[in-house]
């Protein structure tokens, strides 16, 4: 039945440690087609790294776990999958690339092996092989291919984000999770690396997660859009839907934070009073219910189910059920 | 001005204390490091009463017991002049411990001092000591030890000496260090202002501050100069006889290895679970003192 | 590269003259006079008066510092005093043993340190981990002369009186069996303190961003944490196990008086014994030279290890 090329549903991820347990994740229900792009938006601590690394099984463990939900790749559910069968899946159909490109590359090998080690794992040809793949994987997110042999150390911030994108895209994957790709770069770098990941999406046809707290970049790749808080998704739909028709009162929060450039009056930002709530004390009910304008008695009773409200435009609050 | 300075003191006393009290909080909840300092506790404990607490004196002869293995009279034997290897052992254990204090109090002042002369004035005088701490530490500490027990010929004192003298160079690095970091804070600066003394700085401000990693340093420290004192002994260039040093006791031992294992065994398992403590406690503060380190 | 090499081998140079500065003082303050000792006791005091003069010991001290400088040139240290033959030759004699003992001693460190640190670090907070730690803390808490005793007790003495025949003998140097127990008792403490230092290092490099990288791509555990994670994690060892190599060779001037190694050490106790300052002076200065050139080699394989230090070569 399943057209779709990514499935979560009701994932719960936790962090239990000694001072207790962080509920990371607390159900969410997501849906990724074949060539679709979804961006995943929130703020810092609302669960969206967590989510990503779930998809890949990444997610640090002591002291992470899944303890529930499915997360369906291609229809099969990759949380019943054997660690070797994890392996084959990770890099070559699914790959991600992650926030900080100072750190992620490691600093003792060249780019080349890098990107190389890659190719030779999945594709089983030599590293030699890797290494010409690597070249071509270099020229095309604009750096040349002769600097395969240099190490991490000899580029830029921003040209070690497109080292990390090839490394990503080096293995032809159905799906790319991207992890604030551009939050650790500086402005005009992030546009540049941002003007990359576009044209290489509609080159390539694979399917993206773009995770980012920021609404501006997610409008730039993506055609549908998650909105998370604590844990849970409050909002989902297309950019369009959703940008000009949303409903949550986190989302109008989110909106309102955003300057308006047009407007001289309302530069000064907006954001919901408040502050996101801790993922070892989350309140009961709705989570957003503290901070939220519209709460009302059953807010803290009671976790809102998921409505659509227009074309796979869901809210989960009790002002539209 | 005045007013100012006190407060900016107060301030920075008071960070301290509640420092310390953080670390004994974190430290208190290490089962090892409370182990360590458990053992500490005993075996000074141990040091004090050794009168009291040996079941014979260091040098008691008995020339009916010689070479008797381990029995209700003699729990851990008797050597090769009959005298009682635990009571040696427990006598011992006031010099082992004195030498590791000792030693580790002449490298931290010493050290300590020359360290934080170093950083204060910088330049040339920071250049001239720690040069000349580079050269020492060039040389292996242990052997540096026995040139200098060969100059000042073999006794207990010379050989608390030479240890002492080899500790230096660490204690001078690390207060070198930490100095150098709090020199920049504004309370050196405010006691500058209100004309406070160079060596009153270095006294009041500096070393104070400076404390948690000199604790961690000396506390592994006395555990390293226990073994490297003990291991001048064993060469018969420390403790001479007939000092329990549980060294020289291991040196000894060594010649009735075949007849009488008792004699080495014992005091090397002294020597061991006294460093063992010490390494205990060291690692327990390090932790406690910078939980990032903790993994 | 070799520019680098050539630049820190003079960088050497001033440290290793302090050196030569400390020890000589310190052994021309030490009470004994050389001349009566080379002469012996009962030689007459004019004879002395003639040896003292010829060996240039009524100069001032640092007239008589500038000529032992001068002697090291043309590697003259001096004569012993008690065989009269040349300080170098002696050293010579004795080196080999030293070097083998304490190469041996540190490839059996490094080996088993790096491996029970890896095993730490990967099973964090199991049986393995508290079980490797506890051991490596006991290792660095436990005087090697105790364990070599303990050792020949064991392998010689026991294993002699129940199997009839001695597994590893426990003096003399040659055969590999020799090597065994001396190189594991001065080993032990460097394993135990390399292990130490790779656990720690190891837990830091595998939080990293780039193992996280590394493991995203598909790669197996295996790859990852001897690939990707220890090439990182070395560098802090390989520091740290430089460094340390002081301690090392000085456990083994114990370790060769009580296995009876023919080496440096035990040159240096009989020499400090009978007094025989030249020698130990020759000694003190040959073990600071071979300090100075594994920290030297340290420092070149720290740069194989590092891309990013190669650069400051250039």
């Amino acid at each position: 039945m399943s057209a779709n090329l990514l499935e979560i549903k009701n994932l719960h991820v936790h962090y239990i440690t000694d001072d207790g347990t962080a509920k990371a994740v607390n159900g969410i229900d997501l849906a990724l087609k074949p060539g679709e792009s979804l961006g995943l938006v929130g703020e810092t601590g609302a669960g969206k790294t967590t989510s990503a690394l779930s998809v890949l099984r990444l997610v640090p463990n002591p002291p992470g776990k899944i303890i529930e939900g499915e997360i369906n790749f291609n229809g099969e559910n990759l949380l019943k999958k054997r660690e070797r069968e994890m392996r084959r899946i990770r890099g070559n159909k699914i790959s991600m690339i992650f926030q900080d490109p100072m750190t992620s590359l490691n600093p003792v090998f060249t780019v080349g092996r890098q990107i190389a080690e890659n190719v030779a794992l999945h594709q089983n040809v030599s590293i030699k092989k890797g290494i010409e793949r690597a070249r071509e994987m270099l020229e095309l997110v604009e750096i040349p291919g002769g600097r395969v042999y240099d190490y991490p150390h000899e580029f830029s911030g921003g040209m070690r984000q497109r080292v990390l994108i090839a490394m990503a895209l080096a293995c032809n994957p159905a799906l790319i999770i991207a992890d604030e790709p551009t939050t650790a770069l500086d402005v005009t770098i992030q546009a540049q690396v941002l003007e990359i990941i576009k044209g290489l999406m509609e080159k390539v046809k694979t399917s993206l997660i773009m995770i980012s707290h920021d609404l501006g970049v997610v409008r730039e790749v993506s055609e549908r859009v998650a909105v998370m808080y604590a844990g849970q998704i409050v909002e989902v739909g297309s950019i369009r839907s959703v940008f000009q028709n949303h409903k949550h009162p986190y989302t109008i929060g989110l909106f309102g934070s955003i300057p308006d450039i047009d407007d001289r009056e309302s530069t000064r930002l907006k954001p919901t009073p408040g502050l996101m709530p801790d993922a070892m004390e989350l309140p009961e009910g709705c989570p957003f219910h503290p901070r939220c304008p519209e709460a009302m008695k059953k807010c803290s009773e009671e976790t809102p189910e998921s409505v659509e409200i227009d074309e796979r435009h869901f809210v989960s609050c009790f002002l539209y059920s | 001005m005045a007013t100012e300075a006190t407060t900016v003191k107060v301030s920075a006393k008071r960070k301290q204390r509640t420092k310390l009290q953080e670390t004994w909080r974190r430290l208190r909840k290490n089962r090892w490091a409370m182990g360590g300092l458990s053992l500490i506790i005993f075996l000074a404990l141990v040091a004090i009463f050794a009168n009291q607490i040996a079941p014979y004196g260091y040098n008691e002869q008995d020339y009916l017991r010689i070479l008797q293995g381990p029995s209700r009279e003699n729990l851990l034997g008797t050597d090769n002049l009959g005298r009682d290897v635990l009571s040696r052992i427990i006598h011992g254990s006031r010099l082992s411990l004195s030498i590791g204090f000792i030693t580790t109090g002449i490298g931290l002042t010493v050290g300590g001092f020359l360290g934080a002369l170093a950083a204060f004035y910088g330049g040339r005088v920071d250049n001239l000591i720690m040069r000349f701490m580079d050269v020492i530490l060039a040389i292996p500490g242990f052997i540096f030890a026995i040139a200098l027990v060969t100059a000042l010929g073999p006794s207990l004192t010379n050989l608390m000496i030479a240890v002492g003298i080899n500790t230096i160079p660490y204690f001078a690095r690390i207060i070198r260090s930490s100095v150098m970091s709090t020199k920049e804070n504004e309370f050196v600066e405010a006691a500058r202002v209100i004309g406070s003394s160079d060596l009153w700085i270095i006294f009041k401000h500096l070393i104070p501050n400076s404390l948690a990693p000199i604790l961690v340093q000396a506390t592994l420290r006395i555990g390293d100069t226990i073994i490297i004192a003990s291991g001048l002994s064993f060469l018969g260039l420390g403790a001479q006889p007939p000092l329990p040093e549980w060294g020289a006791l291991l040196s000894a031992g060594r010649g009735y290895l075949r007849v009488a294992w008792w004699m080495a065994t014992f005091p090397g398992i002294a020597i061991m679970i006294t460093v063992l403590a010490f390494n205990l406690l060291g690692d327990g503060l390090r932790d406690a003192l910078d939980p990032r380190l903790k993994n | 590269m070799l520019k680098y090499i050539a630049k820190r081998l003079i960088s050497m140079v001033p440290v290793l003259v302090g050196v030569t500065f400390i020890v000589f003082a310190i052994m021309h303050f030490t009470p004994g006079d050389p001349a009566t000792l080379l002469l012996g006791e009962e030689a007459p005091p004019a004879e002395v008066e003639r040896m003292r003069e010829r060996m240039g010991l009524n100069d001032p001290f640092i007239v008589q510092y500038g000529n032992f400088l001068m002697g090291l040139f043309r590697l003259d240290l001096g004569i012993s005093l008690t065989s009269g033959r040349p300080v170098y030759n002696e050293i010579m004699n004795r080196l080999p043993a030293t070097i083998r003992l304490s190469a041996a001693a540190i490839l059996v460190a490094i080996f088993i340190g790096v491996i029970a640190g890896i095993i730490a670090s990967t099973r964090q907070y199991t049986v393995f981990d508290g079980g490797a730690m506890f051991i490596a803390l006991l290792g660095v808490s436990m005087p090697n002369f105790w364990l070599g005793l303990m050792m020949i007790l064991l392998f010689s003495v026991f294993w002699n009186n129940t199997f009839g025949y001695v597994l590893f003998p426990s003096s003399g140097f040659g055969t590999l069996r020799h090597l065994v127990m001396p190189a594991i008792v001065l080993g032990t403490a460097h394993a135990a303190f390399i292990t130490r230092i790779t656990r720690s290092s190891m837990l830091e490099v595998l939080r990293q961003d780039y193992i996280r990288t590394a493991r995203s791509k598909g790669l197996n555990e295996r790859v990852v944490i001897y690939i990707h994670a220890l090439r990182n994690a070395l560098m802090p060892v390989v520091t740290m196990a430089g460094l340390r190599f002081g301690v090392l060779l000085g456990g083994s001037v114990v370790t060769e008086q009580i296995f009876a190694i023919p080496g440096m050490g035990r040159l240096l106790v009989e020499s400090v014994r009978s007094q025989n300052y030249t020698l130990v002076q020759g000694i003190i200065l040959t073990y600071a030279i071979i300090f100075s050139l594994v920290n030297l080699a340290v420092d070149l394989l720290y740069a194989a290890i590092d891309p990013r230090i190669k650069v400051q070569y250039k």
